[in-house]
């Protein structure tokens, strides 16, 4: 894991319904590769979210999480930026 | 009452904001639900009130609010963790309400187990639901309070995410906090924007120098000594985290503070005791005589929180370290020391696939053998293991639970209690109604057998456990005892 490496996600409700198990999945590859990763959640009500972060806890994950509402953005700069599904 | 205002209160609901009469031990009663006594008796056993000061701050709290504490008083920023049964004040003037739990939603064992064997919720979960929906907590939501929640327990609100939406919680915060909650209570503060959920990686858990020596007295005493354990169970989360050692200077800072704040014993915490100062996971003398020695010069009683078998075996058999450490800590020849410890399986198969490094630096395939060792060992030397054993292992087959029988059998005439733990999966979680997911035949034998060696050797214990212990306790838990004893007796547990 590179020590600096910030990666940015922005998640869509829309895509996730079709897609439920499509975040952790896709976003699983990329959680040995960075220090910290910040999640932005867009048009999720705060249980679907949780929900939709759930299988996170069961991983053995490294990097620090921060997940956000998607109304609750902080701008700030990543090394990458990934837009889920 | 004396008027100061927190920004940031500190709080849990009363099965853990209590020093269960000093006894940790009682502290398993308060993940049950009330048996054969009303709930009231339960609770006062398993859960009393605590002692607080002039602002309702607990004289004892728990040990991880004590470190959130400590580390939000280091920022300069004005926090106390307050009992919940003065929350009313505080909260009107508070931005930030803080909660650190064990078991909020009775998910995680002893209290799953106690809840599929019952079919009744325990009380943990009760009083914590009752503690959200208190009056003044939801007065205070309503007036922009941030509700903040972590602990061992914080992963329970992903599986029950309507709680979270229903009671008004901001953030989640899971893993080692003392690091990020200064930041996160900033923002808070500062009306920034906080995070639904935080899962705290590697680099943000804290280094030795980062975590704070706690400021208040902590329940019964306890101060940790190391954080993480070096055996990579694969059922163990604290094994994910970097093994911590603390200095023993920092462990007397924390033991000054309990005496200071009048308290009479302590309890070293850590996942095996044994390993403090250890070459790897083999024990080593020195630093284990003057961390006792040290905590002696303090109080009078010491607790161990947990050590592991195979340390025990190995510490008595090249160092005779249990009988010395024993002789520091004992006051009398009537007196001993309970400490937790985990068999988990009498399966060598099951302990290759699951626990390869729990019997180190023994083969796990001697596991067993390893264990017998161990309680003879700890019989001699006046320790009282409180065993766990996890039955229902994703893994398990029927072959591993006549093992496990076969080895509660052999340790019948160890003075000790063992206590199977149910193993819940956690998809069965998704379905709402999990509790009843219920043990299968050779699954309850175990737990038969464990009932059996408990009756076993609880009366003998109990004499000393309950040894200055107030008269209501005593009795309530000797009728409770002698209830249950007549009950097994109906259904032939015992002869």
């Amino acid at each position: 894991m590179n020590p600096d490496r910030r990666l940015h996600v922005t998640v869509r409700r829309e895509g996730f319904l079709e897609d439920p198990g499509g975040l952790v999945e896709r976003i699983a590859p990329l959680l040995t590769r960075y220090r910290q990763i910040t999640i932005h959640m867009h048009g999720f009500k705060q249980g679907e979210l949780l929900e939709a972060i759930r299988p996170l806890s069961n991983k053995n994950v490294w990097a620090t999480i921060v997940v956000y509402d998607g109304e609750n953005m902080v701008s700030e700069a990543y090394d990458e930026e990934v837009t889920v599904p | 009452m004396v008027d100061e205002r927190f920004d940031v209160v500190l709080s849990v609901d009363r099965t853990l904001m209590t020093n269960h009469h000093g006894k940790e031990f009682l502290g398993f009663l308060a993940t049950g639900p009330p048996v054969m006594v009303p709930e009231k008796i339960w609770m006062a056993v398993a859960a009393p009130r605590m002692r607080v000061d002039d602002l309702g701050r607990p004289l004892e709290a728990p040990y991880g609010l004590r470190k959130i504490e400590a580390a939000l008083l280091d920022a300069g920023i004005k926090a106390a963790v307050i009992d919940p049964d003065y929350l009313g004040k505080h909260l009107k003037n508070a931005k930030v309400l803080g909660i650190g739990h064990h078991d909020y939603f009775a998910l995680g064992p002893p209290s799953s187990e106690w809840w599929v064997l019952t079919g009744r919720e325990p009380v943990n979960s009760k009083c914590f639901r009752k503690f959200m929906e208190k009056p003044e907590v939801r007065m205070a939501k309503k007036n922009g309070l941030k509700i903040i929640v972590g602990g061992p327990a914080a992963w329970q609100w992903l599986w029950m995410p309507d709680y979270a939406e229903k009671w008004g919680v901001d953030t989640v915060v899971e893993g080692e906090a003392e690091k990020i909650i200064v930041s996160l209570v900033q923002d808070a503060l500062e009306g920034k924007p906080l995070p639904r959920y935080v899962h705290v990686g590697i680099q943000d858990t804290p280094v030795l120098n980062e975590i704070p020596v706690i400021k208040n007295a902590s329940v019964n005493g306890l101060v940790e000594i190391m954080r993480g354990c070096p055996r990579g169970c694969r059922f163990c989360s604290v094994t994910l985290r970097p093994l911590r050692q603390y200095p023993l200077e920092m462990v007397e800072k924390e033991l000054r503070v309990n005496k200071a704040c009048g308290l009479d014993r302590c309890l070293l915490h850590a996942e095996d005791i044994l390993l403090y100062g250890a070459d790897g996971v083999k024990p080593r003398p020195e630093p284990l005589i003057r961390l006792h020695q040290t905590a002696r010069q303090f109080f009078k009683v010491v607790g161990w929180s947990h050590v592991s078998l195979s340390a025990v075996k190995y510490a008595e058999e090249n160092y005779s370290l249990i009988t010395r450490l024993s002789e520091i800590i004992l006051q009398d020849e009537h007196d001993y020391i309970g400490v937790e410890v985990g068999i988990e399986t009498g399966s060598p198969r099951l302990a290759e696939k699951i626990m390869p490094a729990k019997a180190a630096p023994y083969p796990a395939g001697s596991w067993p053998s390893i264990v017998k060792d161990a309680f003879s060992i700890m019989h001699e030397s006046r320790v009282v293991p409180a065993a766990t054993i996890i039955i229902g292992m994703p893994d398990e087959k029927p072959d591993d639970l006549v093992k496990t029988l076969e080895l509660i059998e052999e340790l019948k005439d160890f003075r000790s209690l063992i206590i199977p733990m149910y193993f819940v999966p956690m998809g069965v979680l998704k379905n709402g109604e999990w509790y009843r997911a219920k043990p299968n035949g050779e699954q309850l034998e175990v737990m038969k057998a464990c009932l059996k060696h408990d009756l076993r050797w609880i009366k003998d214990l109990s004499n000393w456990y309950f040894n200055k212990t107030n008269p209501f306790v005593k009795i309530s838990l000797k009728t409770v005892i002698f209830l249950v004893e007549r009950v097994a007796k109906g259904f032939r547990l015992l002869s």
